[in-house]
């Protein structure tokens, strides 16, 4: 080749070549939930401490409606390698239709990690297991400000409804409410039946009723609506029903901090910390400005406890979803997101001193130890009923007097609705009978 | 005086060195010629796939803005408005008694059908994939939670019970809730596709990088055409190469058609600049009813609130002092929104007007080769003759 041919076929490549740069990819792991903003931050950094140890990039897609999204996925054939369901019933759905995979030969017993109770929970009303519990949450518990309720608080609910009488008495309403809740208005509701029924007739009773085994006229479920009638009924609630209705849940509390105090007691679940310590105006901290007692069991010996929580399961089986899924259920990552606050833990092997206060610490303890946990009822019920539960609650917040029609119109609803759609997801502790 | 002839042997040498040199000479010239005219034709090929591609790229982004984009951003701007004006129709029939005999009313349920024909059209249109289509999803959901509050405030109302004004609430705070309200979600969707709409026009951006990118090849065969020009010059004493000069000519007239073509880049970047002022525009109006619908549903609410003991409760309290707080607006008129539509779509027709100039790239490009081969073929064919 002479020196002119070289020059020429140099320039003509020079003009050929693009900037052509190789990039290496890592293998990549999917995941939908339904955390945006804040808690989306806090799981990021879960998923951030698995990308690190193990080098597999996660795609993570946060949205509130989480629910139809994954429904639609699933139908097209593309669901994420991992989904993270706030409902108890949606996990039992899909593992009954045969989209997930169990995860039993995947993470193994984890006898030391997980109680008995929680494996029971996270079978979701299989003989396997199909979730892991990323966080959770203890509902039926009762919040108040220590600073103006000093000493102690009932343990029974005689002495509950004696001690809110007494408040009644006082400058304050007894009770914050809010069933406010956009676009499921009225849960809050629900979870003082929900919690009432559980402490009053037992989890046999309560799983039958929230696998619609039990009618919604019968005694157990009326004593239920009625008991919360009588301990926050129009007199005692901050506002009366009309407040009541028109006030977010999540601005019930702040009742409990305003100057002077608007109202004693807030009936919410455990993640009432986060709303509470987020209210702008009031620096709040936990043990000396809030703090909580259960909702008084009225069974006898062990009070079993209402749950909710955030279930991890797998619709992709492949060895980065294994990956990841077995890191979610590690102690190493579920560390992470209490240790940033607002979330507790129900494996065993977190250590107590992530979390910042007593408060957190009481709660993690309760979760983890032995006991008898049921999920929330409404989540395991079919989506008629949930809803026809929510505005059944906001009906009779309006009008307690009309409750015999609102649990006639509730049973119609419950009786209408196929034998199939129904759940047996019996409480954690207690599976003493197989699948229907 | 003696003269000296050289040896038979060193004759035959000096001559076959000669010829050596001649061979050699002849062969360089040949090499260089098929070189010189394989460089052109292979350079020429590729000025035309690079200016294809640059031209090719650009309209293809115009075109989608054109028929999807902006569509998608003004139906899901105009699915805002139609749901606010449905929420301000349903709380007025509501507030003044109309709901008695015709429940949330019948142009309440046209702004409803309105938006739902929106939204299914920015499902069609969506441009920003999977994060689009599982914005429209929220948004869908949670428009039949809201029509099914107002169904329910319908049906409490017949039956005169407080819960009327308790169900509209609640589909209203369903709709203007901050940070997760349908009207939040709308916001979001249009963010989605204003982003995937960056990133279109920034992928067929004219930018330094990508410019520089096109004029290399075409530098390089400018420089080969004079080049040859001047190894012509030279090497045979011609004066000018005419085909050589004419593809010189055709290639000028190629990059004043790319050059044109990309022009277009600039007009749609000015179109979306437009559009993204006109969504601006359709917020404005957006924000104006919403301030209407929230102070009639504020009426409403302090309404029932006064007839029960205790007051409304902190929600609303802090709903009304915000809403005193809010800077209703101007509401821009129909004429203005479509006045706006008309300009943004006759800018974005008039940028992808050289759309058909495509096709005088390859055909240009064809001609330059068909011109460098006639450029060269008589010295080509000399070099064969005379090797044989």
């Amino acid at each position: 080749m002479n020196r002119t041919t070289a020059l020429l076929l140099t320039a003509v490549l020079a003009a050929a070549v693009p900037a052509c740069a190789g990039t290496g990819s890592r293998p990549t792991v999917s995941i939908l939930a339904s955390w945006t903003g804040a808690e989306q931050t806090s799981f990021e950094a879960v998923l951030a401490a698995f990308e690190a140890k193990e080098n597999i990039e996660v795609d993570y897609n946060g949205t509130r409606a989480v629910g139809q999204v994954l429904r639609s996925e699933v139908q097209q054939g593309t669901p994420p390698d991992l989904a993270v369901l706030p409902s108890p019933g949606e996990l039992a759905t899909y593992a009954h239709d045969g989209y997930l995979h169990a995860l039993d030969d995947v993470i193994g017993p984890q006898t030391d990690e997980y109680s008995s109770q929680w494996v029971d929970l996270e079978r979701a009303a299989t003989d396997r297991r199909y979730g892991v519990a990323v966080k959770a949450d203890l509902k039926g518990t009762i919040w108040y400000n220590p600073k103006r309720l000093p000493g102690p608080k009932p343990t029974t609910e005689a002495e509950l409804a004696t001690f809110v009488g007494d408040l009644a008495g006082g400058g304050a309403a007894p009770w914050c409410m809010g069933m406010g809740a956009t676009p499921d208005s009225g849960w809050p509701g629900t979870d003082w039946v929900e919690n009432i029924l559980l402490q009053q007739a037992g989890p046999d009773a309560y799983r039958a009723w929230a696998g619609g085994e039990l009618a919604w006229t019968s005694e157990p479920v009326r004593r239920a609506w009625l008991t919360w009638g009588q301990l926050a009924g129009p007199t005692t609630v901050r506002g009366g029903p009309t407040s009541v209705l028109l006030t977010d849940f999540a601005d019930a509390g702040r009742g409990l901090f305003a100057q002077p105090a608007g109202c004693l007691l807030d009936h919410q679940a455990t993640f009432a910390m986060s709303m509470y310590q987020g209210y702008d105006g009031y620096a709040v901290t936990a043990g000396s400005d809030f703090d909580f007692f259960p909702f008084p069991s009225s069974t006898g010996g062990d009070r079993a406890w209402e749950v909710s929580a955030d279930l991890a399961a797998m619709f992709n089986r492949t060895p980065e979803s294994e990956k990841l899924i077995r890191f979610l259920a590690s102690a190493q990552a579920q560390e992470i997101w209490p240790d940033n606050g607002g979330a507790f833990s129900v494996n065993r092997k977190v250590t107590k001193a992530v979390y910042a206060d007593e408060v957190s610490k009481r709660i993690a303890e309760t979760l983890t130890s032995p006991g008898t946990f049921c999920f929330d009822a409404s989540d395991l019920m079919p989506g008629s009923m949930r809803t026809a539960f929510y505005r059944a609650a906001l009906e009779y917040v309006n009008d307690p007097t009309r409750l015999d029609t609102v649990l006639v119109q509730l049973e119609t609803v419950r009786s209408n609705i196929g034998k199939s759609e129904w759940l047996d997801f019996p409480c954690g502790g207690r599976v003493t009978v197989g699948p229907r | 005086m003696t003269t000296r002839r050289p040896t038979t042997r060193a004759a035959l040498l000096a001559r076959l060195h000669r010829v050596r040199r001649l061979l050699r000479a002849r062969s360089k010239t040949r090499l260089t010629l098929w070189s010189l005219n394989a460089s052109l034709l292979v350079t020429t090929a590729l000025v035309a796939a690079v200016s294809w591609y640059a031209f090719d790229d650009v309209h293809d982004t115009i075109d989608t803005v054109d028929t999807r984009t902006s569509r998608a951003l003004l139906e899901a701007s105009a699915a805002k408005s139609a749901l606010v004006e449905a929420d301000l129709l349903a709380i007025t029939s509501f507030r003044t008694g109309e709901a008695l005999l015709s429940g949330p009313g019948d142009r309440y349920g046209n702004r409803i059908a309105t938006a739902s024909q929106s939204l299914a059209q920015v499902a069609e249109d969506n441009v920003a994939g999977e994060d689009g289509s599982k914005q429209i999803q929220v948004v869908e959901g949670l428009l039949a939670s809201y029509t099914d509050w107002i169904g329910q405030a319908n049906a409490h109302h017949r039956q005169n019970s407080g819960l009327a004004t308790i169900d509209l609430w609640y589909a209203s705070r369903l709709l203007h809730t901050q940070d997760s309200g349908v009207l939040a979600q709308l916001e979001n969707l249009v963010k989605v596709q204003q982003d995937a709409m960056d990133v279109q026009l920034a992928g067929s951006s004219t930018s330094p990088g990508r410019i520089a990118l096109l004029t290399v090849p075409v530098g390089v065969l400018l420089a080969l055409l004079v080049g040859a020009q001047v190894f012509h010059a030279k090497r045979f004493r011609r004066v000018l190469n005419v085909p050589l000069v004419l593809a010189t000519l055709v290639l000028a007239g190629v990059c004043a058609v790319v050059g044109y073509g990309l022009v277009a880049q600039h007009r749609v970047e000015v179109a979306a600049d437009d559009l993204r002022a006109l969504v601006g525009t359709w917020q404005e109006r957006t924000s104006a009813t919403a301030a209407e619908g929230q102070q009639a549903l504020s009426d409403l609410v302090t309404g029932e609130c006064r007839g029960a003991d205790g007051g409304c409760g902190e929600t609303v309290t802090r709903f009304i002092t915000e809403l005193r707080a809010a800077d209703p607006g101007t509401r821009p008129s129909d004429l203005e929104l479509t006045g706006g539509v008309q300009r943004v779509n006759s800018q974005i027709a008039v940028a992808n007007g050289t759309a058909d100039l495509e096709l005088l790239i390859p055909a240009g490009a064809l001609l330059i080769a068909v011109l460098v081969w006639l450029g060269f073929l008589p010295r080509l064919e000399e070099y064969r003759h005379r090797r044989r």
